[in-house]
């Protein structure tokens, strides 16, 4: 029995490196998160900023933020609504995106790629498993997410 | 665009007695965060004696005449969702419609509130993509949202009968402000009674009060549902609400429990300012650039060893040691 839920243990570790090592993974809430190694960026989806609209402030987290997986990490404002980033895994802020603070608009037009918001060192990554890859995410938007 | 009629879904009415605005938006906010709304929508109204509320990332200076208000002790307020700055007195009447993500729908919500208004008292008011109602060209509502994880909100104004001549002295802050933060759209603006004055409706109407308004949107927003939620027995104590026959909540008195007095502090209503600087003239041919960060002076020309370097921003403070500090240099 012991020996059972050794094994277990180590898959689930094998499992998450692994997954440290591939790209870009993606929350119910629509954030994305691009893990390489110990470092992680997150920012939202291109779903999340087509149902936000014209991004016009975004609200940085501070340097050296220590954050647990699911807490709050910025805040977006758009001509339609004020809403939070979640932090889609547990660590500590390392940079911040300022180009963000003069032109959010890049938040709409590379949301997924120069519209990062933050990079944290990665202290807990035991929610990625629960985080969808590409084609999950693109199944859950199509299911009506 | 027909409003949707939700049936199978309950709701909830809250009618605040409460004038203060911070404890307004204390229960609001509170009611965000910890109900869930998957299976009602609620309804909150609410007034407040005379304030201005700034939207989440606004500069508190730039957009509200501090000195005017804080003479005419007119409160200063930051709400949690975004737009623009607000006016708020007992001619105005605020609703806030909460329910889920995928129910947000600040369309529908204004849509109601036109017709609803519209049949009762023969107006003309309409919205637009601003998500603004009006009457002909002049907005009398704005409005802003909020979205958490499992819930949301869309609040709106109404001014029924404010006083529009305090609502344009106070909203006219310092522009010369430079800075990220948003900024409000100035809109020509008119309340329902002085729209009617200028005949610009259908048909002119004696009786429309804030408070046979309030009486009306809540019965016509009940109908629109399967039934109201029933009585939430005990849910902030007796001397603070009470239900009516139609479980419509009263609230008398905002738990202490609810307030939160984060909100009612300097660093909330003015440190949560984005960045910005401004430019003193010293004299006829020099100026001095003040930075700002979390309503602290940060730096004075890009050095922080001046004297007035971690005090907070107060620009009649600001020229006043300015002038000195020339003075002597002149000297």
């Amino acid at each position: 029995m012991a020996l059972r839920l050794g094994s277990r243990i180590c898959l689930r570790q094998l499992y998450n490196a692994q997954r440290r090592c591939l790209s870009m993974y993606y929350t119910e809430s629509h954030e994305w998160v691009k893990v390489d190694g110990d470092k992680f960026r997150i920012g939202i989806t291109d779903h999340a900023q087509a149902a936000l609209g014209d991004v016009v402030f975004v609200e940085l987290p501070e340097l050296d933020t220590e954050l647990d997986a699911g807490e709050e990490i910025g805040t977006v404002e758009s001509v339609k609504a004020v809403g939070d980033v979640g932090c889609p895994l547990g660590g500590i802020v390392q940079a911040v995106n300022e180009q963000l603070l003069d032109k959010p608009g890049i938040v709409n037009s590379s949301p997924e790629d120069e519209g990062w918001i933050a990079e944290l060192e990665l202290t807990d990554s035991s929610a990625l498993e629960d985080l969808m890859d590409k084609d999950a995410y693109e199944k859950f938007l199509a299911d009506g997410a | 665009m027909a409003a949707c009629v939700r049936q199978g879904k309950r709701a909830k009415v809250i009618l605040s007695n409460v004038t203060n605005v911070y404890k307004n938006l204390a229960l609001e906010h509170w009611i965000l965060n910890n109900w869930s709304f998957s299976k009602f929508d609620c309804l909150l109204i609410y007034q407040n004696e005379p304030c201005v509320v700034i939207g989440r990332f606004q500069n508190t200076w730039r957009e509200v005449n501090v000195n005017r208000a804080e003479m005419e002790g007119v409160s200063i307020a930051r709400r949690v969702s975004g737009g623009g700055a607000v006016y708020h007195d007992l001619g105005n009447v605020n609703f806030s419609f909460f329910s889920d993500k995928p129910s947000h729908c600040p369309t529908r919500n204004l849509h109601f509130l036109s017709q609803t208004l519209n049949d009762r008292y023969q107006l003309l008011t309409d919205h637009n993509k601003r998500h603004d109602l009006h009457i002909g060209d002049k907005k009398i509502s704005g409005s802003a949202s909020r979205l958490i994880r499992r819930g949301s909100f869309h609040h709106c104004t109404l001014l029924v009968n404010s006083d529009l001549a305090a609502l344009s002295g106070l909203l006219q802050g310092d522009i010369t402000l430079k800075g990220t933060a948003t900024a409000s759209v100035p809109s020509p603006t008119t309340s329902l009674l002085a729209a009617l004055s200028r005949d610009v409706i259908a048909r002119p109407r004696d009786v429309i009060t804030p408070h046979d308004i309030v009486d009306h949107v809540t019965e016509e927003y009940l109908s629109l549902y399967f039934e109201s939620m029933p009585a939430m027995v005990d849910l902030w104590g007796e001397d603070c609400c009470q239900e009516t026959e139609n479980n419509v909540i009263i609230v008398e008195k905002v738990p202490d429990k609810i307030i939160d007095h984060h909100h009612q502090s300097y660093e909330w209503i003015f440190g949560k300012s984005p960045k910005f600087s401004k430019r003193f003239e010293v004299d006829d041919d020099s100026s001095v650039s003040v930075t700002v960060d979390k309503g602290l002076i940060k730096a004075i020309d890009g050095s922080e060893s001046n004297e007035l370097v971690g005090l907070r921003y107060d620009p009649d403070t600001i020229s006043r040691s300015l002038a000195r500090h020339h003075k002597k240099d002149v000297l």
